[in-house]
């Protein structure tokens, strides 16, 4: 990995971490548990690159790990301005991403890969259109957008390796593993300036 | 002037840099967790002075006594002593020096903190060096245990007393230990084996080691959580310390479902890194 991803890596961590400490501070105590979990997958993705190398994002066990980013986000972000559907949409997706598990330690590929159509469907839509219709609505600032444009660049990286994995690479292997730490860290900038600007 | 630098060129792989940094690091977290705000740098540098040295001149007398053994294995053999860059009775003596010395500095500082350092010191040099280490694998338990002495005396000192959170902060720092170090004896395994030194890989498989590694960094992640509540760290610092903990304890549990080579060392990696962080975040968040 040459020292400039490194370095980017590195920004992620720090970053992602920042907000966990301080970042999320005023959001309230549901959203903010929901927050720290995605901001900790960042996180802890980012370590982990930065130790083992980026292409460790093809272990069986991180694709399931960076699932859970959008899921927690999306739940933050409803428990945040739509209480009252918190419980049955956390149910929802827990039972999208329990099925995903399951299929997978099943090795059902086709019914695992339904699931996580689903899930990521579902929670990239939600953190996607959500921000727009707060901003439509006037309970936003326009900055609230930086959780759609987060969503967007996690969705571009997310495809790009779910392509690789599936044999028809978009991109060749090493191109996505050197666009990949600069597509987190403006990924999460994105949702740094989305979350903390409400 | 070049004897000298010649000398601390020598003399700087034999006091282990990374850990004894580490290591001082812990205790002046353990002080500052207790005595927030510091504004007494007088104290600071006495704490980190007595540490380093204490801490330093044990890790000589521990290369001293293990030379032979570091003879025998590919990743210790060109450390100074058994190439003979370093006579051994000079390094004894630079080595007792040290510790003396932190010693003493530690009981100008107070009595209480020198106790626990002299502790720290006691359990690494006679316990697990010189009794222990040659005879079985869970000599670690004790190396653990000096591990984490400097941060209890660093609390202790800071408060002039031993508390409940300046145990667990130990605790964090002993099963944390077992963390670090059977990562490091699963990928030596041979190493350690031509040099005659039960380890837990040779004793008892690399599977249970990694079932090991797992529930001692459970334990290392739950005591650094409880000790940041009981001293009411700051909520973000809390959470940080959460993550990371999470972090520590998926890539243990994935090293047993999913065991490699790199995982294994990206644990090692990675567990040293949830330490520091650590360390960091009670510093910053102490209040």
């Amino acid at each position: 990995m040459v020292n400039f991803n490194r370095i980017i890596l590195l920004l992620v961590a720090v970053l992602a971490g920042i907000q966990i400490v301080i970042g999320i501070e005023n959001c309230g105590n549901i959203p903010i548990t929901y927050y720290t979990f995605s901001y900790g997958i960042f996180l802890v993705s980012a370590l982990l690159m930065l130790l083992m190398g980026v292409d460790i994002i093809e272990h069986d066990f991180a694709a399931l790990a960076a699932s859970t980013l959008p899921l927690g986000f999306s739940i933050g972000l409803v428990a945040a301005f739509m209480l009252e559907y918190h419980l049955a949409y956390s149910s929802v997706v827990s039972v999208l991403y329990a099925g995903l598990i399951i299929q997978k330690l099943r090795h059902q590929d086709k019914s695992a890969l339904l699931f996580q159509i689903l899930l990521h469907g579902l929670t990239g839509l939600v953190l996607f259109i959500l921000p727009i219709i707060l901003l439509i609505q006037g309970t936003v600032e326009a900055s609230y957008l930086g959780i759609s444009v987060g969503t967007g660049l996690v969705a571009v990286g997310g495809m790009a390796l779910a392509f690789l994995k599936s044999g028809k690479p978009i991109l060749t292997k090493d191109q996505i593993y050197t666009i990949f730490p600069g597509v987190l860290l403006l990924a999460v900038f994105a949702f740094s300036v989305g979350i903390g600007s409400r | 002037m070049t004897l000298i630098s010649t000398k601390l060129k020598h003399y700087w792989p034999l006091i282990k840099s990374l850990q004894t940094g580490l290591l001082v690091l812990t205790g002046l977290t353990g002080y500052v967790s207790a005595r927030c705000p510091v504004y007494n740098l007088t104290t600071i540098i006495s704490v980190v002075g007595s540490l380093f040295l204490a801490v330093s001149g044990s890790t000589i007398l521990n290369m001293v006594w293990d030379r032979d053994i570091d003879a025998k294995m590919n990743r210790t053999k060109l450390r100074p002593l058994p190439t003979g860059l370093i006579e051994p009775h000079e390094a004894w003596i630079v080595g007792l020096g040290f510790s003396i010395l932190g010693l003493f500095w530690a009981a100008y500082l107070d009595l209480l903190y020198a106790l626990i350092i002299f502790g720290g010191l006691f359990f690494d040099v006679v316990v697990y060096t010189i009794w222990l280490k040659r005879k079985t694998a869970w000599s670690i338990i004790w190396g653990g245990i000096s591990g984490g002495m400097p941060i209890l005396a660093g609390r202790a000192l800071g408060l002039g007393f031993i508390d409940e959170v300046g145990i667990l902060f130990m605790f964090g720092i002993l099963f944390w230990i077992p963390t670090h170090i059977l990562t490091f004896s699963i990928k030596y395994a041979d190493d350690y084996a031509s040099a005659g030194v039960p380890i837990f890989p040779s004793t008892y498989g690399v599977n249970t080691t990694r079932v090991i590694i797992s529930v001692s960094s459970f334990i290392a992640a739950l005591s650094m959580l409880l000790s940041g509540i009981m001293m009411d760290l700051g909520a973000g610092y809390l959470r940080l310390i959460a993550v990371l903990a999470a972090g520590l304890l998926g890539l243990a549990m994935s090293t047993i479902f999913t065991a490699s080579e790199r995982i294994n060392l990206g644990l090692f990696k990675y567990a040293s890194l949830f330490m520091m962080t650590s360390m960091f975040m009670v510093i910053l968040g102490a209040r």
